[in-house]
């Protein structure tokens, strides 16, 4: 904190602005002035002291009138919150079905090969014999 | 200024005022209410603005008492907070019209013809210098406070408030030399 060895000793100030910067700065000398200060200081303290309490206690009564219309409105913003979370949830599962059952087209690219295969259960060769016989 | 320095007396009143004895606090206001106003009339530019300052200033403590430390000195607590409540006072009604400012400060006495030239001068220089330079100039070169101690007033490193107190005299010479061109 000791701060002796400052500025303040090798260079205190215009010794020509010193003086008029300490007459424009001097604080008021009479006591009265101090007396009357403190006074309105306290005045000040205490009528913010009563504001305070004023306000408290008005928050309390008025906290106090709305508490059950509160509760009531929360609980039901609480419900209506609830019943769209679980409809939200529905939906994405939906979504998420169509999604997985639903079959993917793949696009063909230029000058792939058109592979066809051959059913394995039977079924449309004996169509194929079919429409020769018909044809021949 | 006490610095870390704890008065019995004001410790006293601490606890009292810390238990809500309005007797406490009452008893800080009367003794600390003339370094408050040193500090806020450090800041802003008029008697009546400091006067506020230091109302606003009693009043945000009053309110942030329950954060008070009580191991700490009760003067540099209140004068930080005095401090802040004249540098917001400044902001809020900084005038950029110094001629205005010369106007408005009053004159606390009479004087020659070429130091009232001067002193009206400076009025005008000191009211265009940002509110910390003011601060630090009016701190050290009026009320004698250290660097240090500014610093912890104005909530700054001491080589601060020694920078800021050797370039805020370059500056004061400047604007002084201006205005007499």
């Amino acid at each position: 904190m000791d701060d002796r060895n400052d500025m303040r000793l090798t260079d205190p100030g215009d010794p020509k602005l010193v003086p008029l910067l300490r007459a424009i700065y001097a604080p008021p000398a009479d006591e009265a002035y101090w007396e009357g200060l403190e006074t309105r200081v306290l005045s000040l303290l205490a009528s913010n002291r009563l504001g305070i309490v004023q306000l408290q206690s008005s928050l309390w009564s008025v906290l106090e009138r709305w508490a059950t219309p509160g509760l009531a409105a929360a609980g039901i913003l609480f419900i209506a919150a609830g019943l769209f979370l679980a409809q939200r949830d529905d939906d994405e599962l939906e979504t998420v079905y169509e999604e997985v059952t639903e079959p993917v087209v793949v696009e063909e690219l230029p000058g792939a090969v058109h592979v066809v295969t051959a059913p394995r259960d039977g079924s449309s060769q004996r169509e194929a014999i079919f429409r020769y016989v018909l044809s021949h | 200024m006490t610095g870390g320095v704890r008065n019995p007396e004001e410790k006293e009143l601490v606890g009292f005022a810390l238990e809500g004895n309005p007797r406490g606090f009452a008893g800080l206001v009367r003794m600390h209410q003339r370094r408050a106003y040193t500090v806020a009339r450090s800041i802003v530019l008029s008697h009546e603005d400091a006067e506020d300052a230091v109302q606003e200033g009693f009043l945000r403590a009053y309110q942030a008492l329950d954060r008070f430390d009580p191991g700490q000195p009760f003067g540099a607590w209140l004068s930080r907070i005095v401090a802040n409540a004249a540098l917001d006072l400044a902001r809020r009604k900084k005038v950029r019209n110094a001629e205005e400012l010369s106007d408005a400060m009053p004159s606390p006495f009479r004087d020659p013809a070429e130091d009232a030239e001067l002193r009206a001068r400076l009025k005008s220089a000191l009211a265009r210098l940002p509110e910390r330079s003011r601060a630090v100039i009016v701190l050290h070169d009026v009320e004698g406070f250290t660097h240090a101690e500014i610093g912890e007033l104005l909530g700054i490193p001491g080589g601060t408030a020694r920078s800021d107190l050797h370039h805020a005299r370059q500056r004061l010479r400047g604007l002084l030399e201006n205005m007499r061109d």
